[in-house]
């Protein structure tokens, strides 16, 4: 929860994908209480209605739930949902761009592909 | 639900014109960056949405009630802006607790304890003669006075000038809490825009005694891209749109485009599509002569 | 308006001002005792106590209407203040230390002198009338400041350089001396009083005058 925020992405889509990480390294387990938008406006030291955003985002999707009176809670399920959803972007945020850098540098597919078993025996 | 409304606001001084024919409304429960560039007429917009300034043209209404010299009105605002500091005879022996015994007089919802708790925050030396005072200490007077006004709808001229930056980084830190808390309107002109633009739910840019935009920060800079590459391929790419403060360095070009909805950057071609700081924008749109 | 604030305001500003009339007096009643017998005791001392008194009132008047005309009246329309209140609140709260100028001099005969009720009237008019005289001019003056900036410090500063030359003349060709004399019957005649009235006339159209003039002031940085 605790990274940076940069300027190369919207901030409420920032407090979003910290969200969904900290979902993933299991800092927030499923049925457990998320900080509130004024936490993390104060973490961050944002506007509340920025981070409100990013958190609205996480209900509408299902990852996020609100408990009236009390606060916002994770979803059971939510580990699950956020791994699907990022496999599928996956596709799109890295390999397409991988493809798409590789043709740019001449590399040819069998190239690409060879590097990729390079680095698979690498980590062996 | 409250607003601070200018219609038409027009200042003229003798023949020189610096606001022309201003509207601007204020919600109630919003931070509000103002930025502009000096001379661009944040002051005096300012001063005369708060009755500190008449308008030659124009009027400014609170909840449909006139704002000028209306005791109804006025006790819901609340400007602070720079001390003078420079005023001959009686003020030059003021002391900051007595300033501070006059806003507390004035203030109808005056919070004698949160004035206090700022004092020792700021570790502010209240026996201090106003004349005396550094610039960073003069800001922490008006940050107290504008905080602890209660004020409904709350206006910081330049609040930061003069702090250093831990200094700077509690105002915030302070803004938003209150914020969170009261849900009080804050309006603050500042010339840091980079590190306030987090706070700011609207920015409202002024250019040249006119509203250049106002609107929701995060939605802003999510039209706005840097794109840069072969002048040509930027050429094509930024096609039809408009462009903002050109750079160029040999056959590199790099502009700045703020896309109007249905506009797009072409990406088909060879350029690389950056987001721009707020600061970066305002540079851009306000820059050039 | 929020009466109880201006009271509160206006009152503090009023006794600053007749604690600093005061002091003054004190400072004049010390050097007095310090100096050989040079002032006839009795009447005679109240007398110049009184003379001094109004003197230094004039004085007060015009530094204290002009100087705050042009530094609180500003501060206070930057507090949310209306510019009208702010100047009436000044108009009454001088009248305030005019009046508790003359409750000082009132003060000062009955130490000093025999407190006979016609000298209390006689100081009570004197005392009265310079002051709201001198004030209202002041705040004339202290208006045309603020709506004239630079032409009108010269104004004043020319106004005020007439008045010193004026008193000192005054003095000078022994206006004083004409005090010394006085005895209760001589001072018993004079009636200040159309005088008082005259010139509590002349505070309340300077009043109105300073408000007209600051009507539509801008508060500067």
């Amino acid at each position: 929860m605790n990274e940076i925020l940069t300027q190369e992405k919207s901030i409420y889509i920032q407090i979003k994908e910290m969200i969904e990480n900290d979902i993933l390294r299991n800092i927030l387990l499923e049925e457990e209480r998320v900080p509130s938008t004024n936490e993390l406006a104060k973490l961050y030291a944002i506007n509340p209605a920025t981070a409100a955003k990013g958190v609205n985002i996480l209900v509408d999707e299902g990852i996020l739930y609100k408990k009236r009176g009390i606060g916002m809670f994770v979803a059971t399920g939510a580990k699950k949902q956020i791994m699907e959803k990022r496999k599928k972007n996956f596709y799109n945020d890295y390999v397409k761009s991988l493809m798409a850098e590789a043709d740019s540098l001449g590399i040819s597919r069998q190239e690409l592909i060879a590097m990729i078993q390079e680095a698979e025996n690498e980590k062996k | 639900m409250s607003e601070l409304k200018a219609k038409g606001i027009t200042k003229k001084y003798g023949t020189k014109e610096v606001l022309h024919g201003i509207d601007l409304t204020l919600e109630k429960g919003k931070i509000y960056g103002l930025i502009g560039r000096n001379g661009a007429g944040k002051t005096t917009l300012l001063s005369i949405l708060t009755s500190q300034n008449p308008a030659t043209e124009g009027s400014v209404t609170f909840d449909e009630m006139q704002v000028w010299e209306n005791p109804e009105a006025l006790k819901h605002l609340c400007f602070s802006r720079e001390l003078n500091q420079l005023q001959g005879g009686n003020a030059n022996a003021m002391k900051v607790k007595e300033y501070l015994w006059a806003a507390a007089t004035f203030f109808p919802y005056w919070d004698k304890e949160m004035a206090q708790k700022l004092v020792d925050i700021f570790k502010l030396d209240v026996k201090q003669k106003i004349s005396k005072l550094s610039k960073g200490m003069c800001s922490m007077v008006t940050i107290i006075v504008g905080l602890a006004s209660k004020a409904e709808f709350t206006i910081f001229d330049e609040p930061v000038a003069g702090l250093d930056v831990v200094a700077r980084e509690k105002f915030y830190e302070i803004l938003v809490e209150e914020f969170m808390e009261t849900g009080r309107t804050f309006v603050v002109s500042t010339h840091i825009i980079e590190e306030a633009s987090d706070i700011f739910e609207e920015v409202i840019l002024l250019d040249q005694g006119r509203i250049l935009l106002k609107e929701n920060t995060q939605n802003l800079l999510e039209r706005a891209f840097h794109v840069s590459g072969h002048e040509e391929e930027v050429a094509r790419a930024v096609e039809g749109l408009t462009v903002h403060h050109e750079e160029r360095l040999g056959r590199s070009r790099g502009v700045t485009v703020l896309l109007e909805p249905g506009q797009r950057i072409g990406t088909e071609y060879d350029v690389s599509v950056q987001r721009v700081s707020l600061q970066k924008l305002f540079v851009a749109l306000c820059g050039e002569e | 308006m929020r009466l109880k604030s201006h009271l509160k305001y206006w009152g503090r500003n009023a006794f600053v001002w007749t604690g600093i009339s005061l002091v003054c007096v004190l400072g004049f009643w010390i050097m007095n005792e310090l100096s050989s017998a040079k002032y006839i005791q009795g009447i005679g001392l109240a007398s110049t106590f009184l003379v001094y008194l109004t003197v230094v009132g004039a004085f007060v008047s015009m530094i204290a209407v002009i100087s705050t005309f042009q530094t609180e009246i500003p501060r206070l329309v930057s507090m949310n203040v209306t510019r009208k209140a702010a100047v009436w609140g000044l108009t009454a709260g001088h009248a305030a230390t005019a009046l508790l100028h003359m409750l000082l001099g009132i003060l000062i005969w009955c130490i000093f002198g025999i407190g006979e009720a016609e000298m209390v009237v006689f100081i009570a008019s004197l005392i009265t009338s310079v002051m709201l005289g001198f004030g209202g001019f002041g705040m004339l003056l202290g208006a045309s400041v603020l709506r004239w900036g630079k032409i009108g410090t010269i104004i004043m500063a020319a106004a005020i350089m007439v008045i010193t030359i004026g008193i000192s003349a005054f003095i000078a060709m022994g206006g004083k001396d004409s005090f010394r004399g006085f005895s209760m019957e001589t001072v018993a005649e004079l009636n200040f009083w159309p005088l008082a009235l005259a010139m509590a006339a002349f505070y309340l159209l300077a009043g109105a005058a300073g408000f007209m003039l600051t009507r539509k002031i801008e508060v500067r940085v």
